[in-house]
């Protein structure tokens, strides 16, 4: 009669002891980071797989095998028209690719994606690409797998610091999981995401890349992304054909950019109640190109797995890749929901396999076929669009399993990377972002504001100026003050900064009763010939940058705005302030004794 | 750095930390089960589909209609790179339409995987003679022979075997024409087969052997005119070997 009280009293005790353990867990920072990175690298691998999986699934529906050819209008049309309306209405953060939302979730807000996003993102993905949208499914994931660390880690208590930091941990794992790639997400996940290669999230990106991974291969196999034949280096001749490649490569990377963020543009400038109807455009574009060349429709990896193995005519692939350039553009720029991710592959397939093709045919006996060219094309697109050029070349290593490979591929990489740098300053997702009203700090600037951010000489704007107001009564104003440089603001707006003597000059003149916005209109567009933008700060900056800034543009004032709203201002920093900071006017003083 | 990452701010308690743990082990344990549940049901599906494109081919095949039977070869081959008939099938198909190269990209990955598949390596074979690899073809006709056959491998060796014999005969390489008759002769049971053999023992330059083949067929049928007229043949052919000097 004593067996139900001992069988009682063990299960409490292992109650017990599980308990303290998950109350040690919660207490011992290394253990808990270690659970949740390999926690969320499973379940990040899980949704992307069922996301990859529910995709397919439902692109099978809408195309069936032998549909007729108008569904491939019709569909693009209403899933973009179904998606366009749920992101204007339900949706609002889940659209665009997802790796720009990433590094503001990151950057600005505090690692917080919220719930509603990822499951907007889920949805509305998958029903664009299932569709038939010409965009990837790379970036959506990642802002998947970001939104899961973020929920998980919120929900779990973490503190805000925390929870940013294993924002990537959740990146890395869906890249890994949607690309195969696990060493490629990873450096993505450092590179791109974080912008430091040195970021101190290595081991749990690592880990939870690698559980990703292992989720992927448990549930579909060790099946390949691409299935690409074993790559050799047939003469040394080809190193020069590769960097060639580079070259049409880079200028086709800035071609695909410079087009995707002037679509873009427009579209921005259109009415806001047209937001939800725009993707239509897109929907459209690709229907009509869908209609006659089917191979537009989706993100084409069956065409990039043709290419691959040399299976495709070289008008072929020139026609390919410039409809694709087209129609992902479109598509991206009219706001669908999807990424560039792997249309970028797409097009740089295409641009290799074209330049492999002349190249076969004017030295056959010197290079390989154009299979090879289209591999190493991949990677090349990949390192001028998303600039990533590390992240590009282990991810071509990880499709291709082949060390041989690495050589060409650095070659055409460096070679695009540069003319892709030159001739379009800010990588893709970084000018989204500016277009956007969001400036993201990069990985250069990071390194250096650990020493004394701008933050620690800002200080509120005084006497902000009008824009409606006449330039004499500024002056007026703002005359007997020491500062130099005044704020303009409209309704909480910030518009830009005026100089005491822009305003003198502008009296002198005899232009007192010129509007101040008309004065700061004339005057940006001066420094906007100089510099390309309006002088400003943002809080986390390194200090010396203010210097810098200041020196640049003759301003001894300069404004502080949000990174996620260039027009919201912070407040000012002055020359003396920033001087005050380093102790510079503590030291005179003491000279002067 | 790694002891900046998470540390709970104390914002919830154990039982709730707990729960939102055991929550989170349940969302992926159901996401995992759906992933199987599509994962299976996209396998079904896939390999159906690869089947009916298959099919399709052989048909297209049938009717020398070769460029379309690859592309849906080929398309049967990308649903299931590891399927041994769809693959060879292809190679097959693309080696009718003079693509050995092409048909040899095909199959040498299922080579790696599926190294003692006697169709594979006869496939192969085939590709080499294509090629004019002669030696590497007999190599890869080995392979099959001794390689592993579904279904009637015995009758399939032999079938393969009679195919090298024939490519050895062709190159006239007497010695290993006559290793692969050895092996034949002891396994051959039908007259038809046995009557070949004769031929080849001839041609090997063993006509004695031949004349042992006839007379085992005359044994049991006395008026089977192929084997008098072989056996003919034969011993005219001995009679002359009798006759040339033999080297000093």
């Amino acid at each position: 009669m004593q067996v139900a009280p001992t069988i009682l009293g063990g299960r409490v005790r292992l109650i017990e002891r599980f308990a303290h353990l998950i109350e040690d867990l919660r207490k011992q920072e290394d253990r808990l980071s270690l659970v949740l990175s390999v926690l969320i690298g499973a379940l990040v691998g899980a949704v992307v797989v069922a996301f990859i999986l529910l995709t397919g699934r439902l692109a099978s529906h809408i195309y069936p095998a032998g549909g007729a050819g108008w569904r491939r209008i019709l569909a693009p049309i209403v899933g973009s028209l179904v998606t366009g309306y749920l992101l204007y209405r339900v949706f609002p953060d889940a659209r665009g690719s997802g790796i720009p939302q990433t590094r503001a979730a990151i950057f600005i807000h505090d690692g917080r994606i919220s719930l509603r996003t990822i499951i907007g993102k889920f949805v509305c993905c998958s029903t664009s690409l299932a569709s038939g949208i010409a965009l990837g499914r790379e970036g959506p994931s990642v802002h998947i797998g970001s939104g899961i660390a973020s929920v998980v880690a919120t929900r779990l208590g973490l503190s805000k610091a925390q929870v940013r930091w294993l924002v990537p941990v959740g990146g890395a794992a869906a890249l890994s999981a949607a690309f195969n790639t696990p060493i490629a997400a990873v450096l993505f996940s450092l590179e791109e995401i974080m912008g430091d290669l040195h970021a101190p999230i290595l081991g749990s990106v690592v880990l939870s890349s690698t559980t990703a991974w292992m989720v992927l291969h448990l549930v579909l196999g060790d099946e390949p992304l691409f299935h690409v034949a074993p790559y050799h280096l047939v003469n040394p001749v080809e190193f020069i054909v590769y960097a060639a490649l580079g070259v049409v490569g880079g200028l086709g990377s800035v071609g695909f950019v410079k087009l995707l963020l002037a679509l873009r543009q427009r579209f921005m400038r259109m009415p806001k109640s047209t937001v939800w109807i725009q993707p239509v455009v897109g929907g459209v574009t690709v229907g009509l190109l869908g209609y006659y060349v089917p191979a537009m429709l989706g993100v084409g990896y069956d065409q990039v797995d043709k290419v691959l193995s040399g299976d495709l005519a070289l008008r072929v692939v020139l026609m390919f890749g410039l409809l694709k350039i087209v129609a992902t553009s479109v598509c991206y720029a009219s706001g669908n929901a999807g990424g560039i991710f792997g249309p970028s592959m797409f097009i740089g397939a295409m641009m290799g396999a074209a330049v492999g093709q002349v190249a076969h045919q004017l030295l056959p006996g010197s290079t390989a076929g154009p299979g090879a060219y289209a591999l190493v094309g991949m990677g090349t697109a990949f390192a001028g669009i998303i600039r990533t050029p590390l992240t590009s070349v282990i991810m071509i290593f990880e499709v291709t399993r082949d060390y041989t490979i690495i050589v060409p591929l650095m070659i055409s990489n460096m070679v695009a990377f540069w003319i892709s740098q030159r001739l379009q300053r800010a990588p893709i997702y970084e000018a989204l972002a500016h277009q956007d009203g969001i400036h993201l700090p990069t990985g250069h600037y990071r390194a250096a504001s650990r020493a004394l951010p701008v933050s620690t000489a800002l200080r509120d704007a005084p006497g902000i100026l009008a824009p409606e107001m006449l330039v004499q009564q500024a002056l007026t104003r703002v005359e007997t003050s020491e500062l130099r440089s005044w704020a303009v603001s409209d309704a909480g707006e910030f518009l830009g900064m005026l100089r005491t003597s822009d305003l003198a000059e502008a009296v002198a003149d005899g232009d007192g009763s010129m509007s101040v916005r008309e004065l700061l209109d004339e005057s940006r567009r001066a420094a906007m010939k100089r510099t390309g933008e309006f002088a400003h700060l943002h809080p986390d900056q390194p200090l010396g940058q203010a210097l810098a800034r200041m020196g640049e543009t003759q301003h001894n004032v300069l404004p502080v705005v949000s990174r996620a709203n260039v027009h919201k201002l912070l407040g000012i920093v002055t020359l003396p302030d920033v001087l005050r900071a380093y102790g510079v006017e503590e030291q005179e003083g003491r000279d002067g004794e | 750095m790694e002891s900046e990452l998470p540390r709970v701010n104390g914002s919830i308690g154990p039982h709730t930390f707990l729960l939102t743990l055991t929550a989170v082990v349940g969302v992926l344990v159901a996401f995992l089960s759906l992933d199987f549940v599509l994962a299976r049901i996209e396998r079904t599906e896939t390999s159906a589909h690869a089947e009916s494109l298959f099919e399709e081919g052989t048909r297209l095949l049938a009717g020398n209609h070769t460029e379309d039977a690859i592309d849906r070869f080929g398309s049967a081959h990308a649903m299931a790179r590891d399927s041994v008939r769809y693959t060879v099938a292809l190679a097959s198909a693309l080696l009718a339409d003079r693509r050995a190269a092409a048909a040899e990209e095909a199959l040498t990955p299922l080579l790696l995987s599926h190294g003692s598949a006697a169709p594979v390596n006869l496939a192969m074979a085939r590709v080499m003679i294509a090629e004019r690899r002669p030696q590497d073809a007999i190599s890869y006709y080995h392979r099959a022979i001794y390689g592993e056959w579904a279904g009637d491998a015995a009758k399939r060796r032999d079938s393969v075997r009679f195919e090298l014999i024939e490519l050895l005969a062709r190159r006239a390489d007497s010695s290993a024409l006559l290793s692969e008759l050895l092996s034949v002769d002891a396994t051959a049971a039908s007259r038809e087969t046995r009557l070949r053999l004769g031929k080849l023992f001839l041609r090997a330059g063993s006509p004695q052997r031949s004349i042992d083949v006839y007379r085992a067929i005359l044994h049991t049928r006395p008026h089977d005119m192929e084997a008098l007229v072989g056996l003919q043949e034969s011993e005219i052919a001995l009679s002359k070997a009798r006759l040339r000097p033999s080297a000093p």
